[in-house]
């Protein structure tokens, strides 16, 4: 009955207030006297509000008992009592540190100022306008400790993020992302991954840029923890944009451009190549003319002169145009994005199209109960091209001779039993098609009419996705052209439903508690089949469909799930010293019987300092925090969803007396120990404000340990098995990281700096016996592990340069001594490593009146890079076009040149030769706009118009002369993802792009 | 009170989705769980297939079997365009290490073979007797002699007639592996005993014959071939001459109906295959001139080719100053790429009597008897049922009978390596004990069990 009363108490304060006199307020929102545009007008205690226009200047209807709330980021909230003034003017203060502003974390929200662990943060604005390949690429050189490389300019192509370095191996190190409070399907759901073509989807790039509000990246275990098994290598929470109140308001935006690859490799032209060929075929020992290959005679190799890669890249080109319409009363708020773009790539016939509409829906059924609905409808179609070793323009760059024609007399193109035609493996098409959903519902429960502080929230997300592959491969030499359909059906939902309750006793002691549970379930299934002597693309085609020559792939099926229960103690004293303790138990299907559950807690505490009375006031130090966290998480991301269960397979076949019977085998042993990967993490941390907060940023510093790591280690394979996925290795990752925001100008002329970087100290600490080759990632591979040492060493044989007597190449024994002999196994060294000592970038930002201009750099450095296809093209000449570097190869007049003397029978040789360190300074992105004046504005009703030009990759600083040295490697499997990450293999540069554009508001 | 409710069905709502389910097991249609793997004898017998399945494999005696010791002898090689790669070069120079992917399959599938048939003989027993558990055993413990037999001859030192032949040989795996288990390398002896054992045993207890599958006469030929690898005359010829004797097999008419009929009155074991078998690293797939990988060594090819007469000389063909192996590739003019892979036939167990018979014999009577079996092939061979054989001694005739071996077993099971170092004789260019002609152990095996010796030359 008690609640019951206090229900009608309330109600009847509802229904007072409601009775209250409306009147129309304006005014002006300003700071120094300049007008603000863009800030919230709200009225306090409803979702009713208004937004000040381009002269900052907005009028709403309010009761005189109202109290209005002027918020914009940056700036300290105002509130204004109504009363009877119809003219309120606000006259707005900075608030740098933007005490009030409130951030996403685990399964709530936080006051920024309040979070006891280390989150970095982006907005909608480094989202906004860009060509970005997918969202998280916006994050590059923008976080503390978060390194984000893109694969390469291949549109649609994966991108690797890395937080806090690296340590898992057979495990995927990539984080969870968590899109309005549900994770989502990422990675590679491409046939066989990147193997058919050398580049990779990502799940990701479906997700539309221009819908994301925010991104936090949650890096420490105090932050973490909350997401327990899967919170390893951090947590990217995602959260979208929301309809705002007041009227409606149309956001528009298009911009378009070119793209170009950053790097072209520089070849022999056909002249060049038979010169040389025939200098290498003279070198061993033969006399006379030498038979080019592929059967030219000198005049017909000359005169077809192919530059393949002018025929494999193209000026590419880019554009995008979105409309979002928001709208909102007091009841309820609108947001519905629609989004086209293109991105035709500089590499011919690759091109990523993307159709987005997301419309999000906020309703406050009752004054307690809400309701929030987000949807998400995507349409990607992905045409794919051959690179790296899979043709294309890798194949442009390496085994395509400038002595072979691309056409034959007959205009058909050329092809040859034994070399193929790079523009035969542009006929390769290959298209991915996907369609996805992204669907949520929550329901948020005030239940304080109960219990004062305490209520409820459940949400349920649902991310689907639907990928159709349809690759047609024409014939090449002897083979027939034959393709395959594939479909892949990922489903992947969510719930959680948790409590929390918020009380302050005696206004020193705040506690925040939250309790949860969520369970999480995926499963993605196949079905597919591949067609022989095929005529084209197989475009929809069912199996019936073909006479013969088809033959049905195996349908697959692949699940997984998590059931968690969670909970968090934050408890704040006196508004400045800060605990919190969060707990986190996971059981996954993913983990063995005898480790079903895992716990991850941690705790953390916090100090601001500034509060204090001996720092108040303090014109030089006007902010200062510090923090200290412990905790545990873990990775559950282990590669394979079933690797606990022994099991046989089932289509172990054998023609028996002319029957197609599918027999068993053993697959897997059983192993019921396997558990997640265990990361315990010591972070410090130090949040300051310098000068009124002029400057200000953060330190920190961590020690992450990562136990348990997962490895698919050899076991003897004369037990009839070769890998069991096992919890073995150990890495420490040491780190420390700084971020600094300075406002070098305010005023007319504002200049602001921002700048973070971030050193990475990975070492081995325990292999569990395993010998270093045993990381080799192939035959006579660079790659090794050694105890004690950096996460992945370069291991490889040192080379001297030619004996001038003769050219033949000299190396380096184990020993040092000098040897004719080339021994990967035995005299290889350690040589570097593939992860950067620090990077980082920095931002440079000035308005001037309506001109703005940004300009980001971005650096990596103390890594080093291998140049995996220079054994053949710098050394192999007999099969492969040569950079034009060989031609300071040694010669009776050239004894001391870089390179040995020319031979027609090189063998593969990796050797430190063909090493470089991969330092590089690079202007990322650039970008130059001019709002329009408010008198075109005023003449047009926009409330808001801007153009701009923008460019990416425009320059670069590098002694790497090998290619792009921003590259990543992660298209064939966990080692070369995790340990050869630098070591590339005729990889496509990334993409230099130019646009320009306008966005215009009404 | 109404609102009371409300949060009780919101709070049911969450304890029921806690009762999720969570102990998934796999549902791939390709795919069971070893505890629900063998339910009665047919799962038993699929075991079988399984094991046949993996025997037949592209990566051993399959595909590779048939070829790497030819390239590593005299009778093949691998094209100049292939041959530089990490892989090849270490086998056309025969200077191999540890990271070498073709001869850690070898080595990888001989042993998962032999798990599997392990895994056969552990289940066999409780799920059949009598004359159905010895067919089943009998089967199993031939794939398994069949594989320890190959693996020994790559990765050992060859077995020396009247010595005590303690030289390393390879892991014995007489158990299904049901955990993460290691062993070390038996000596030669050791190895070669357990196969001639398996092979006894494998003998005695078969009674079915189904084509492509192992029988009695199988395991008797396959046993011939182990004692002639040993030397071992007496028994090598006892057990040849059963076969020939009491297998009911008898010559083709021609040198190609091996292959190009299926099996063939001629064939004593073949692996059966399907498209997806032979292409690729398969037999046909190795020695298709399409593929540009073997060809015949040209002196090898000029061997072959020398008499007209020989129909084996259409095994190769001359093509631009290199030999191409068009032996299995004979019947492609239908499209048809499938070929079953002889592996023991007729004509080499009368070879085995016979140059076993002639190492045996003690005067002439007996020499000439031996040489009726080489009358056999050779007459085959020339199409001439009155071909005769002459010689002049014992030395001769057992010369003649090697020299057809040599010709008659061209590029089938790398007989040409594996004769070389039978009768001790250089293999192009090392001695026939050279360490530089044995694999290493891989480091699939090395990495997990870090105690095994290596072959270290």
């Amino acid at each position: 009955m008690k609640y019951n009363l206090l229900f009608i108490v309330l109600f009847c304060l509802t229904a007072v207030s409601m009775q209250a006199q409306e009147i129309r307020v304006s005014g002006k929102v300003s700071e120094a006297g300049e007008g603000l545009p863009g800030v919230n007008v709200l009225i306090k205690g409803t979702s009713q509000g208004t937004v000040t226009d381009i002269e900052g200047n907005y009028t709403i209807s309010a009761g005189s008992n109202a109290t209005l709330v002027f918020s914009f980021v940056g700036y300290t909230t105002e509130e204004v009592l109504v009363g009877s003034q119809s003219t309120i003017n606000v006259e707005m203060t900075t608030d740098v540190q933007q005490l009030s502003e409130v951030i996403v974390v685990g399964y709530g929200t936080q006051r920024k100022v309040d979070v006891t662990g280390s989150i970095s943060s982006i907005g909608a604005k480094e989202l906004e306008s860009k060509p970005l390949p997918s969202f998280e690429s916006a994050l590059t050189g923008k976080a503390a400790g978060v390194q984000v490389i893109q694969g390469s300019g291949i549109a649609g192509s994966a991108i690797s993020v890395r937080v806090r370095g690296s340590t898992s191996i057979s495990g995927s190190p990539e984080p969870l992302y968590v899109l309005d409070g549900v994770p989502i399907t990422s990675g590679d759901f491409s046939r066989s991954g990147g193997k058919q073509i050398a580049s990779n989807t990502n799940a990701l790039a479906s997700l539309n840029p221009n819908d994301i509000a925010d991104i936090q990246v949650l890096k420490d275990a105090a932050a973490a923890a909350i997401y327990g098994s899967r919170a390893a290598n951090g947590v990217v929470l995602i959260t979208t944009k929301r309809g705002t109140s007041g009227k409606g308001k149309f956001d528009v935006g298009y911009f378009a451009g070119y793209n170009e690859e950053t790097v072209r490799q520089d070849l022999l032209n056909a002249a060049e190549y038979v010169q040389l060929y025939q200098e290498a075929w003279e070198n061993d020992g033969n006399v006379g003319e030498a038979p080019l290959p592929g059967g030219f005679t000198r005049e017909e190799a000359l005169a077809n002169d192919t530059d393949w890669q002018d025929e494999t890249l193209r000026k590419g080109f880019i554009h995008n145009f979105n409309v979002s319409y928001s709208k909102g009363t007091e009841k309820w708020s609108l947001y519905t994005n629609g989004t086209f773009k293109e991105d035709n790539s500089f590499l011919e016939g690759n091109t990523f199209k993307l159709l987005s509409g997301r419309a999000n829906f906020d309703y406050n059924v009752t004054n307690d109960l809400k309701v929030t609905v987000g949807l998400n409808q995507v349409y990607t179609v992905n045409d794919r091209v051959p690179v790296g070793f899979a043709g294309g323009l890798g194949r442009a760059q390496g085994a395509a001779l400038p002595i072979f024609p691309t056409n034959n007399s007959d205009g058909t193109l050329w092809n040859d039993v034994a070399f193929t035609n790079p523009l035969i493996d542009l006929e390769n098409k290959y298209r991915t098609i996907e369609h996805r959903t992204f669907a949520n519902v929550s329901v948020s429960y005030d239940l304080s009419q109960f219990v004062p502080g305490l209520s409820f929230k459940t949400d349920f997300g649902l991310d689907y996705l639907d990928q159709n592959e349809d690759q047609f491969r024409p014939g090449q030499g002897t083979a027939l052209a034959n393709g395959d359909s594939r479909n892949v059906y990922v489903t992947n939902y969510t719930t959680n439903n948790a409590l929390t309750y918020n009380r302050t006793f005696n206004t020193d002691h705040d506690f925040t508690f939250l309790l949860g549970q969520s369970y999480n379930y995926s499963k993605a299934e196949s079905t597919g089949f591949n067609v022989n002597n095929l005529d084209g693309k197989i475009d929809g085609r069912e199996p019936d469909d073909f006479e013969d020559g088809v033959f049905v792939f195996n349908n697959t099926l692949d699940e997984f799930s998590f059931l968690s229960y969670f909970a968090r103690v934050n408890y704040k004293l006196k508004d400045k010293y800060l605990f919190a303790a969060t707990m986190r138990a996971d059981a996954s299907s993913r983990f063995g019987e005898n480790n079903l559950w895992g716990y991850f807690p941690s705790a953390s505490a916090g100090w601001i300092v500034s509060e204090e009375s001996f720092l108040q006031g303090n014109d030089i130090l006007s902010f200062l925090k510090l923090r200290a966290a412990w905790g545990v998480t873990g990775n559950a991301e282990l590669n394979d969803n079933y690797a606990e269960f022994g099991s046989y397979i089932t289509n172990a076949n054998y023609n028996d007396n002319n029957v197609l019977i599918n027999g068993i085998a053993p697959n897997r042993l059983d192993n019921p120990d396997l558990q997640w990967e265990e990361t315990t993490t010591i972070d410090f941390g130090l949040e300051y404000g310098l000068l009124g907060d002029r400057i200000y940023g953060s330190l920190g510093y961590y020690i992450k340990n990562a136990d348990n790591l997962v490895f698919a280690a050899n076991v003897p394979s004369s037990s009839g098995f070769q890998t069991v996925l096992q919890n073995a290795l150990e890495v420490e990752v040491k780190g420390f990281e700084a971020s600094l925001t300075s406002r070098n100008l305010v005023g007319d002329f504002k200049w602001t700096t921002d700048l973070n970087f971030t050193t990475i100290n990975n070492t081995v600490k325990d292999l569990a016996g395993l010998p270093p080759q045993a990381f080799d990632t192939r035959d006579g591979g660079e790659i090794r592990l050694f105890e004690g040492e950096d996460f992945a060493t370069f291991f490889l044989q040192r080379y001297v340069g030619p004996d001038p007597e003769n050219g033949r190449a000299i190396y380096l024994d184990a020993d040092g001594n000098q040897t004719y002999e080339w021994d990967q196994v035995n005299s290889a060294v350690r040589s570097g490593s593939p992860f950067p000592d620090f990077f980082g970038g920095f931002t440079n930002t000035f308005e001037y009146k309506n001109f703005d201009l940004s300009v980001l750099f971005n650096f990596s450095v103390g890594f080093q890079i291998y140049n995996g296809e220079a054994p053949q093209n710098l050394a192999q000449i007999g099969s492969f076009n040569q950079r034009r570097e060989i031609l300071d190869r040694w010669t009776p007049n050239n004894r001391d040149g870089r390179y040995p003397a020319l031979s027609l029978n090189t063998p593969f040789q990796n050797s430190d030769l063909y090493l470089q360190d991969g330092d590089f300074l690079r202007l990322k992105n650039m970008q130059l706009g001019y709002n329009l004046p408010s008198s075109f504005l005023e003449k047009y009703k926009l409330s808001r118009a801007r153009i701009f030009v923008q460019g990416t990759n425009l320059l670069l600083f590098t002694e790497y002369d090998q290619g792009d040295p921003e590259v990543v490697r992660d298209n064939q499997n966990p080692l070369d993802r995790s340990l050869r990450a630098s070591a590339t293999f005729y990889t496509p540069p990334q993409a230099r792009t130019i646009t320009a554009g306008i966005n215009v508001s009404f | 009170m109404k609102k009371l409710y409300t949060t009780a069905i919101l709070i049911s709502l969450v304890a029921v989705m806690s009762s999720c389910e969570l102990d998934f097991k796999p549902e791939d249609e390709n795919t069971i769980l070893t505890d629900e793997a063998f339910q009665s004898i047919d799962d038993v017998e699929l075991a079988l297939i399984g094991t046949y399945s993996n025997l037949r494999a592209g990566a051993a005696l399959g595909g590779t079997s048939h070829w790497i010791g030819g390239v590593m002898a005299d009778e093949a090689i691998i094209s100049a365009n292939q041959a530089n790669t990490f892989q090849n070069t270490q086998i056309v120079r025969r200077d191999f290490n540890f990271q070498n992917t073709t001869v850690a399959s070898v080595w990888d599938e001989l042993y998962r073979t032999i798990n599997r048939a392990n895994n056969v003989l552990l289940e066999a027993d409780n799920f059949a007797s009598g004359s159905q558990l010895e067919q089943i055993r009998g089967e199993a413990l031939f794939v398994r002699a069949l594989c320890h037999f190959e693996l020994v001859r790559y990765f050992a030192f060859p077995y020396e007639e009247g010595q005590s032949n303690d030289q390393l040989g390879v892991p014995l795996r007489l158990e299904a592996s049901r955990s993460i288990t290691s062993q070390p390398r038996e000596t030669v002896q050791a190895v070669y005993d357990q196969i001639i054992a398996d092979l006894i045993e494998a003998r005695g207890s078969m009674t079915a014959n189904v084509p492509g599958r192992a029988t009695a006469m199988a395991a008797q030929a396959l046993l011939a071939k182990v004692y002639f690898q040993q030397n071992d005359f007496d028994n090598a010829a006892t057990e040849a001459s059963a076969v020939i004797a009491g297998g009911g097999f008898s010559l083709n008419a021609g040198v190609t109906d091996l292959w190009e009929i299926d099996h063939s009155q001629e064939s004593i074991f073949e692996f059966n295959s399907i498209v997806a078998d032979d292409a690729g690293s398969g037999i046909v797939g190795s020695f298709s001139p399409a593929n540009n990988f073997i060809f015949s060594s040209t002196e090898f090819g000029e061997e072959l080719t020398a008499d007209g007469a020989d129909t084996r000389s259409a095994w190769v063909n001359l093509n631009n100053d290199l030999y191409e192996v068009v032996k299995y590739a004979l019947n492609n003019v239908n499209g048809d790429p499938v070929i079953n892979v002889p592996m023991i036939k007729l004509s080499e167990i009368l070879l085995i009597r016979g140059e076993s018979l002639a190492e045996t014999a003690s005067n002439d009577t007996e020499l000439n008897a031996a040489a009726q079996d080489l009358q056999a092939v050779r007459s085959r061979a020339f199409n001439d049922p009155a071909l005769t054989v002459s010689f002049t001694d014992g030395a001769d005739l057992i010369n003649q009978f090697r020299e057809e071996r040599r010709l008659e077993m061209a590029f089938e099971w790398s007989n040409r390596f594996h004769e070389l170092k039978r009768t001790k004789q250089d293999v192009r260019g090392l001695p026939y004990n050279s360490c530089d002609l044995l694999f290493k152990i891989p480091n699939t095996e090395t990495n997990g069990n870090p105690s095994i010796v290596q072959n270290d030359c």
